[in-house]
């Protein structure tokens, strides 16, 4: 691993993404800032609908961003990127939700992992075999299984292929948007344990999305939390489990079912009532409080948290 | 313990399929009070969904109950036609499914689909059925109801939907509510208000509630009592803390300790495998094949139910008088223990 910790591997810098319906604007993405670095895993989590699934999409460029520029290896990848979105491809992959609306039923496992390969230009059969093959075994299924079709295997096992298929480019960088919340939970553990060992393997820098709170804190190594397309908050997963600062986080936060009857009965909820807090008026930006922990606040509610903090 | 209201015994359901009979249910025992929760929890197929369609009588065409009986108010519903049927499902029995969005007629209005029932079994005027659906959608959490009487499920969020499908089942006060997954499709803070919602209702009118999930936070939050199902069977059952700090069963070791939760950071226990091909279930302990803690005896003999407590069963040799000591899996047991001193320090 090289040591340019000064250029981060993905930078979004004011990110919008907004779909025209009729009259009315859908801010999907609005304003949204941040930076993944080389080898951790980034968490992006909010309720559906609040652009998560948006952002990862307009990174790759499935969208036309509406403004905002995405920088990858310190590369501008956003607006005319046009001409080298097959390069990007190889760099970075996305995982899909849906493990059977994502696999093509008509062609065997093979072809759907070789398929990148083939487009990138590799036609050497045997190189291809042995990478499949590879790849195959790492995601637990074996040789025989190259030649069956999609529907011929569980849910799980076709997460898997779709986790194979994404993995065998070498991405720098994996976009997996919801990988697990398809699947079943003893499923989901199997694919979670596949992820964080291609993580050690490859040493890959993942943007994770999801809803799952308990995964994503699982899996992550920072995360930020998404509202109606903007950002709220952003820190390392342990500072935000333990001090959650927007008000959103905390709602949200209290709203996770543990597996603990008994704290369970006691758990109070936070519920968030945005139109009071928005009313408070003056400048909203996202604001740095303490190393690394970044929240959208007005410049008083800084200062105030700040405050705080340092008492006690 | 309170009077009973349901009680299923060692119920048989297969299906006819292409291949043979897929044999879904193998034998379920459960009975349900007055007033409180059974979970169901299980991975899909293991016949959770299957178990409660039996019990309201609408099961597929293709599925054959080949045995057993279901109890309900000195009735065998497995005998009942469908005439009988007609008269509980809906007044005594009622079901929330999975998805809000299939489960509403997307080109009716939200008002009609709340007073169908209630006209057509409640035998109720258009105004007083309009008056009560009114009174249920305020109930249930929904701002405005007027206004949303005449508006179309489309117009309505996920979270308002469920709460809509809801106030359905509700419409005629029911004695039990039978809940399918009924947050699976939801975001963790609209699951939370159906979860009170759900808790609130059922203490008010002394419902029984019968919730499939396969979501074990859920089950921690609202159960009573928890019935765990593999390949067809209950594997263990008990009350909520015996199945969440006492299990005994690897099946649910294996649950529980496949899910993070938020101190977790060693690898998860993930169970290897897939679940048993129900047309031809396995000789012994259907788990067996895919359990670290599988014995000679479960490859051959069905194990029976052992007791725990009172309360607690669970059908696993490991709990035979001969059977070596076992510990249960440490992400788990570690878990329990970070539980306790929480729940210790707090109270």
């Amino acid at each position: 691993m090289n040591r340019e910790t000064e250029t981060p591997l993905l930078a979004v810098s004011h990110l919008c993404q907004y779909f025209k319906n009729g009259k009315e604007v859908n801010r999907a993405v609005d304003d949204v800032s941040f930076e993944i670095k080389k080898g951790e895993v980034f968490g992006l989590v909010g309720e559906s609908g609040c652009g998560k699934t948006t952002t990862g999409r307009s990174i790759i460029g499935l969208y036309d961003i509406t403004s905002g520029e995405v920088f990858f290896n310190g590369e501008k990848i956003s607006g005319k990127s046009g001409k080298n979105a097959k390069e990007l491809a190889s760099r970075i992959q996305m995982i899909y939700q849906d493990p059977v609306a994502s696999l093509d039923p008509r062609m065997t496992v093979y072809e759907i992992i070789a398929e990148g390969l083939v487009i990138q230009g590799e036609k050497d059969r045997a190189v291809i075999d042995r990478k499949v093959y590879e790849m195959l075994e790492m995601i637990g299924l074996v040789k025989e299984h190259a030649n069956r079709y999609p529907h011929e295997f569980s849910g799980g096992q076709r997460q898997r292929i779709g986790i194979a298929r994404a993995v065998i480019m070498m991405p720098e960088l994996l976009i997996a948007d919801e990988p697990v919340s398809a699947l079943d939970v003893s499923v989901q553990a199997q694919v979670i344990n596949l992820l964080n060992d291609l993580r050690k393997r490859f040493s890959l820098t993942i943007l994770f999305i999801a809803h799952d709170l308990s995964v994503v804190k699982y899996f992550s190594d920072r995360i930020a939390v998404m509202y109606f397309g903007k950002m709220v908050e952003l820190a390392d997963s342990d500072e935000l489990f333990a001090h959650p600062l927007h008000p959103y986080t905390k709602s949200l936060l209290s709203a996770i079912p543990l597996p603990d009857p008994i704290s369970e009965r006691k758990r109070k909820r936070i519920i968030y009532r945005p139109s009071e807090e928005e009313q408070a008026l003056g400048e909203e930006a996202f604001r740095e409080i303490s190393a690394g922990h970044f929240v959208r606040c007005t410049k008083t509610q800084a200062e105030q948290i700040r405050a705080e903090r340092a008492q006690g | 313990m309170s009077e009973k209201k349901l009680q299923v015994n060692d119920l048989k359901v297969s299906f006819r399929t292409a291949d043979g009979l897929v044999q879904a249910v193998r034998g379920v025992n459960f009975d349900l009070c007055k007033g409180e929760t059974l979970a169901i929890v299980g991975e899909s197929g293991s016949g959770k969904t299957v178990t409660t369609k039996a019990i309201l009588g609408i099961l597929p065409g293709n599925a054959i109950v080949e045995s057993g009986e279901i109890w309900y108010e000195g009735k065998d519903l497995v005998k009942a036609d469908e005439s009988a049927f007609q008269k509980l499902r809906g007044t005594k029995l009622s079901m929330v499914f999975q998805d809000p969005m299939s489960s509403l007629n997307p080109i009716m209005r939200i008002g009609p689909q709340l007073t169908e029932a209630m006209i057509l079994k409640g035998h109720m005027s258009k105004g007083e059925a309009k008056k009560r659906a009114l009174e249920l959608m305020a109930d249930v959490g929904i701002p405005e109801p007027e206004k949303r009487f005449r508006q179309y499920p489309f117009e309505f969020s996920g979270g308002m939907r469920q709460r809509i499908v809801i106030a359905i089942a509700l419409a005629a006060d029911p004695d039990v509510l039978i809940c399918d997954e009924p947050t699976t499709a939801l975001d963790v803070t609209i699951q939370a208000q159906i979860l009170e919602l759900i808790n609130r209702l059922k203490s008010e009118r002394q419902l029984s509630v019968i919730f499939i999930t396969h979501d074990l936070g859920v089950v921690a939050n609202i159960a009573d009592r928890v019935a765990v199902m593999y390949a067809g069977k209950i594997a263990e059952y008990g009350t909520v803390e015996e199945i969440f700090y006492e299990a005994a069963h690897p099946y649910t070791w294996a649950l529980l300790s496949s899910m993070p939760d938020l101190d977790t950071n060693e690898k998860l226990e993930s169970i290897p495998g897939t679940p048993p091909d129900l047309l031809r279930p396995p000789k012994g302990d259907a788990f067996a094949a895919r359990s670290r803690y599988a014995m000679q005896i479960d490859f051959e003999e069905e194990p029976p139910f052992f007791k725990v407590s009172d309360t607690h069963y669970a059908a696993t040799w490991l709990l035979h008088p001969d059977a070596p000591q076992v510990e249960p899996p440490r992400i788990l047991t570690e878990r329990i223990k970070r539980m306790r001193e929480r729940n210790q320090n707090e109270s």
